[in-house]
């Protein structure tokens, strides 16, 4: 057994709860080191006077004050109790919050729908559809059949062509292309 | 020594959670001084010890239903005064506010031992109690805490284990330390 050894069991040594080898180690350690047996009885000794300390009590107002502040505290706990009240399952605060909330989103989605009817062409056109029904009603007509002739002689005159001038007849091509003979 | 009791504190907590505040003063009774003792040896300070204790009394009232029967209630109550303790001796270091008398200036009454005729003894006694007090304040917060326990509350081992929930072991060898450390300290006023 070392030093260290000693010092860890010295608490164990005095309480009596070292194992029976461990108690012939450490008597041993004594007998070879007198000063260390000094030191244990040093340690009872401190130990004896913890366990001697003047006892301290609390005051003799201990119990009253302890009533006063129980009082308090019961006071309190029906203050709190009180203001748990809810509203539809929210704390009063929450539910306000909430209120504010719904109020919030109600103005701010009011301010998206406008108030000239103009801006909305959606809403235009359909007043305007509505306007026509009422006013001339749609009667339904047969269509007429035309021939490609009457569509012709009532298709207007082409403003692109000028009449000033005589077409070119270009329809003969037997001119186009002349053989050469080599000169050379 | 420990008294007999009729209730065990067990019984009593059960009872004051089922409504009966006879059964809460009879905790307070039987708890009081023997927290004072436990927090003025933590705090070495007899007012902010008091408060303590009684924030303890407040919350055993107000936080009686989670108490479960697993535990003892002697470890509840002392975990809750300790963690308590703590708190105030982190708040002061914070603070760092050096208070100059223990007892203040309220008139307030403490039960502490009356001295009449003192002999040479006494007054050693008293001396070395004095120094032992300063020298647990120099301890490491955890070491004061289970050396207290131990050593002037009397908890055992597996009390102060389950108190402070660090394994036994941890306890036994904090305690031997805090020990060695007092006895060192007390060795220089010897």
């Amino acid at each position: 057994m070392d030093r260290y050894q000693f010092e860890d069991l010295i608490s164990d040594y005095i309480e009596n709860s070292l194992s029976l080898s461990q108690r012939k180690a450490f008597d041993a350690y004594l007998v070879s080191h007198p000063e260390a047996q000094d030191e244990v009885n040093s340690l009872r000794d401190t130990m004896m006077t913890m366990k001697n300390m003047n006892d301290v009590k609390t005051s003799h107002a201990f119990m009253s004050k302890l009533k006063s502040r129980i009082a308090q505290e019961n006071i309190q706990s029906v203050l709190t109790q009180k203001q748990e009240k809810t509203f539809f399952g929210f704390t009063p605060l929450y539910a306000s919050i909430f209120s504010l909330m719904v109020i919030a989103l109600v103005f701010t989605g009011i301010q998206f729908v406008p108030n000239d009817p103009n801006v909305n062409p959606t809403r235009n056109m359909q007043s305007h559809m509505a306007e026509q029904t009422t006013n001339s009603p749609v009667k339904y007509q047969a269509p007429i059949e035309r021939t490609s002739s009457d569509m012709l002689a009532e298709a207007p005159e082409d403003s692109l062509i000028d009449d000033s001038q005589p077409l070119r007849n270009n329809t003969n091509f037997n001119d186009g292309i002349q053989l050469v003979k080599n000169p050379r | 020594m420990v008294k007999e009791y009729i209730y065990t504190d067990e019984e009593l907590i059960a009872r004051f959670q089922q409504g009966d505040e006879q059964a809460y003063v009879e905790l307070v009774n039987r708890y009081r001084n023997r927290l004072m003792a436990f927090v003025y040896r933590y705090v070495n300070d007899m007012t902010q010890a008091e408060d303590i204790v009684q924030d303890t009394m407040v919350k055993l009232y107000t936080h009686r239903h989670f108490y479960k029967e697993i535990a003892k209630f002697s470890t509840w109550i002392y975990t809750i005064a300790g963690n308590l303790a703590k708190t105030e001796l982190r708040k002061k270091k914070r603070r760092k506010v050096t208070s100059l008398s223990q007892m203040g200036t309220d008139d307030k009454d403490y039960d502490l031992p009356a001295v009449f005729q003192e002999s040479d003894t006494e007054i050693q006694g008293q001396f070395t109690e004095q120094r032992l007090q300063a020298a647990i304040q120099e301890l490491p917060l955890h070491f004061r805490t289970v050396v207290i326990m131990r050593d002037i509350q009397e908890l055992s081992y597996e009390e102060i284990s389950r108190i402070v929930d660090v394994p036994l072991g941890t306890v036994k060898s904090r305690i031997n330390r805090a020990r060695l450390q007092l006895q060192k300290a007390l060795k220089e006023y010897r």
